[in-house]
Parts: structure tokens; sequence; C-alpha cells
């Protein structure tokens, strides 16, 4: 069961074609992991920040919110002990980096973030305001970041890192897919009041929102005037959410879900007072496209695209690689496939989840019709 | 470790995760913590206030129990927003469904005379509103004593 073939070839795709993808897959980790690791430093000197904050509060009030916590952080930790941790955990993170292979490094390191993140949520609520940052160093805790030099390696590789971003996305997904079963409950139970739909539902959702901060929403209370807009934000949104999960899997959708769910986040922190900022930025540099802007550093082993043909009679795609492999593609995935390689930022539009149904379907009634 | 290895080790930290946010789902729904705290993502399901009548609590405060303040949720730099009112929502909440424990009226006591050390008397109100109308009317609200904390 582990040699579960998900991230198969594509028909017409060729081995090199497999191995460009691995290859640009364990590059972008590689990086990725490197800014993770520079974000998380950041997060260890605001945890710094925030203690000499937080030892001014009663020492009453702290209390553990969920089973790590009491086990982890029964009490409020002293000074003596809090800022030796912080150190330690910068160190092993400085460590994991100059020894990849090293696997307890990382899993150190993430015990370490577990304890520190339960100092700041022993306040009455636990937030999940910096999962992202948590739930990466926990599935990513047995992965060399190094790029394998062996083929097959890397292939199996860059399938542990489409699990880590499922991991990431499928939170994303699972929120989404509780709005929808909300959306759908309300519509066929009680029409009448006001749910996602709604053309007040932004409004009233907002206004909560600035209320809850005792905050006068009245000089932005226009955009919600905007008819149509809302509703048809919250579908995108809803789309954007149900099927972040696939962005593991569709290459070129990593950066779109990951865009996606940076732009729900900034609209959050503006128009509704939900402020998460860890989250995004991670969603940040995990999802960046590292191998596309450098392209000079990806090396030798990158196999170039020496000629690419298209022809319109037959509707097929030729890319040959220098080694002389060929990638040929038919149909919808042709001009795809045209698309990514002329404008491999947009393309990745073309990848949406039901975009190749709709696009045969139309292909399909406009040959019967000719 | 193997490539192969480290691949099965991350394919069961996936599997780990998604059955402990089912787990949390059901902890949760029984009243008690999280199993696993990155998981579990109910929320806004509905549209915040889409019962067009939402409620909020908030620390109202006196020297003189005639005549009490409201005391607006602002930011503090040892408290903000956010954490003020994740402190107070699930006290409060627990007092209203009669299932407060003394530990959390005693936190809560400490906490008032912390956070508000201007005023003497401390009370908790629950303010009830239109969403709607609140926008442009911040003072249609209606108030209810929820306990008097000293």
């Amino acid at each position: 069961m582990w040699s579960t073939k998900f991230l198969q070839a594509k028909e017409g795709e060729s081995k090199t074609a497999r191995f460009n993808q691995h290859l640009s897959d364990c590059f972008n980790f590689y990086y990725g992991d490197l800014m993770v690791k520079l974000v998380t430093f950041g997060f260890l000197i605001y945890q710094g920040i925030l203690y000499v904050q937080l030892t001014d509060r009663p020492k009453e009030i702290f209390g553990p919110m969920n089973y790590f916590d009491s086990l982890l952080m029964p009490s409020f930790p002293a000074t003596w002990v809090f800022y030796p941790v912080l150190a330690v955990i910068a160190l092993g993170l400085y460590l994991s980096f100059k020894r990849p292979k090293v696997y307890w490094l990382r899993i150190g390191v993430f015990v370490g973030l577990m304890w520190v993140n339960a100092f700041k949520w022993s306040y009455g609520f636990f937030s999940h305001v910096g999962h992202i940052l948590l739930i990466y160093h926990f599935l990513s805790m047995f992965l060399n970041s190094q790029i394998p030099s062996d083929e097959k390696d890397m292939a199996t590789k860059s399938r542990s890192i489409a699990l880590v971003y499922f991991g990431i996305f499928v939170t994303y997904s699972m929120s989404g897919i509780w709005k929808l079963l909300g959306l759908a409950y309300k519509i066929v139970f009680t029409p009448g009041v006001i749910n996602w739909l709604h053309p007040d539902a932004a409004r009233v959702n907002a206004s909560v929102g600035f209320r809850d901060w005792d905050m006068d929403m009245s000089a932005i209370s226009w955009v919600y005037d905007i008819p149509v807009f809302w509703q048809f934000m919250v579908l995108v949104m809803l789309f954007l959410q149900v099927f972040s999960f696939v962005g593991a899997v569709v290459r070129p959708l990593r950066l779109w879900f990951g865009i996606g769910n940076i732009l729900f986040h900034v609209h959050n922190i503006i128009f509704i007072m939900i402020h998460f900022y860890l989250s995004p930025l991670m969603l940040l540099v995990v999802f960046f496209p590292y191998a596309f802007f450098m392209k000079g550093k990806l090396g030798a082993q990158h196999i170039a695209v020496e000629d690419v043909f298209f022809d319109k009679a037959s509707n097929t795609y030729r890319r040959v690689y220098a080694n002389g492999d060929k990638d040929e593609f038919s149909g919808f995935e042709a001009r795809r496939q045209r698309l990514l390689d002329e404008k491999p930022f947009w393309a990745g539009w073309l990848f949406f989840p039901g975009v190749a149904l709709v696009a045969s379907w139309l292909g399909r009634t406009s040959t019967s019709k000719a | 470790m193997t490539i192969k290895q480290r691949y099965i080790a991350t394919a069961t930290l996936v599997i780990v995760s998604l059955v402990g946010s089912v787990c949390s789902f059901f902890t949760i729904n029984a009243g008690k913590k999280e199993v696993y705290p990155f998981y579990y993502w109910k929320l806004y399901s509905q549209p915040a206030g889409w019962e067009l009548t939402h409620s909020g609590y908030r620390i109202y405060a006196t020297n003189d129990v005639t005549a009490w303040n409201r005391i607006p949720n602002y930011g503090r730099a040892t408290f903000d927003r956010d954490e003020t009112l994740y402190f107070l929502n699930p006290i409060a909440n627990a007092i209203e469904e009669g299932n407060v424990t003394d530990e959390d009226l005693t936190k809560l006591k400490i906490w008032c005379g912390y956070l508000v050390p201007e005023f003497e008397h401390h009370k908790i109100v629950k303010e009830t509103f239109n969403p709607r109308e609140i926008i442009d009317q911040p003072e249609k609200f209606l108030t209810e004593d929820v306990y008097v904390v000293d």
C-alpha cells in the first residue's frame, strides 16, 4: 500500500519530463525549507519579546488548554527556563540546516515549537493562528531537505513532499467543506435565513467582526453595497478552499492554491478583523515557485527543452528535450501543456478541477456542430 | 534512514494528522479538549450574525455601583483585542450555561482587576445587537448582567 502511485505520469509524458518535475519539486522544497527555517527563527524572536509582555500578566490566570499543553507546560515557565529553551530550538534549527540527514534534530525542533506555542495559548483559548508553521514542522520532520542525486530517490522524495503539501492544504479543504455543509444545511432546512450566499452575509459577518473589536465599520460599509460581488467571492473562496488539497498533486496549481489562500487571509485581515499573519507568510514561503525564478541555480541536472511543435490540424503538442526524449499530448492537454511553456504563470488556471471536463465537453459539442 | 523509509514515515504522519483531527471533532463535541490541536477547522460554517441578533460580552466597571461604565474592547500592550475576547468568552459562556468552575471564577476576578485596575467593581454584561443596525447605530444594543465579579 505504501507504493501508492499518486503523482503518476500523464498520458504522453516522457521520463525526462518526470525527471524535471521531480528535480524542481526537490529544489522548491530545499529553498522552501530554508525559508521556513528563517520564518521560524523570526517566530522565536517574536516569542522572546512576547515573554516580556506576558510576564506582566497575573500567573494565576495561566492554564493549559489541551492535552499536549498540560503535559508540556503546566504552569508559566520561568525566565531561566524559557530563554535557554528558545536558544536551544534556534540552535536545533541551525544544526538541522547544517546536518539535513539527521531527522531527530527536526523532531527536536518540532517538539520545541510545540512547547513554545503552548505558552501564548494558555489563557482560556487555544488559537490556531500558527498552525501552518507547526504542521509544516510536524509533517516534514522525517525529510531531508537536500536534493537527492539518484533519479529514483528523487521520485520518492517528490511524493513525500506532495504528502507534506497535502497535509497543509487539507486544513483549508476541511474548512471549506464545513462551510459547504453549513450552506447546504441552511438552504435545505431553513431557506429564509442569512446563509453564505445571501446578499447581506458578508456585511453581517464583517459587522460582528468589527463589533468584537469595538471598531467603527461605517467608513468601509459601502463596500458591502456592491451587488453580487460578495456572493461571487464566497463561491470563489468555497471552490478554492474545498479543492485546496488538489494543489498537492497537480503541480501547476500549487502556486494558485497558495495565492488563493493567502488572498483569503488578507481579505479576513482587512474586512473581518480576523488576523492571521503567520499562516499567509508560511503559505508564501512554502509554495513559492523557487525553481521557476531561479532557473540558473537548478543546475546541470535539469534537462532543457530543445524544441516544441504544435500541430493545429491534429491538435497535438510535442516537446523535444536536449537528450532526445519527447512528450506528446493531444486534445485539451496539448493546449494547456503548450500554454504551460508559453505562459507558465497563468497556465495554472487550466489545471483547476473541472476545467478539463468542461473543455472536453465544449470540444465535443463544437465538433458535433461541425 | 533511507528515502523510502522517510516516505513511509511521512505518510504515517499525514494519516495520524487526519485521524487526530477526526478525534478532535468528537472530543470537542463531547465538551472535552482537542486531542490533536491543528486540524479541527470548523470555522465560520455560517456567516457570523446570520440570525440578525448577536451577543458579545464586555466588562462593565465602576467605583460607585449606581453607575457602571462600559469598558470597550481596546488593545492593551499585554492583552490584545482577540486575547481579551478569547479569555472572557469561554468563562462567560460557562457562567450562562451554569457549569462554571470556582477556578474559572477566581481567574475571572483576578483578570478583571488586572485588566481594568482603575475601577474597584467589575461585572460581566452580555450585549445583544442586530449586526445590520449596529454599523450605523453603535449605541443600539440590549444589556443583560451575566455575573457581578466584585
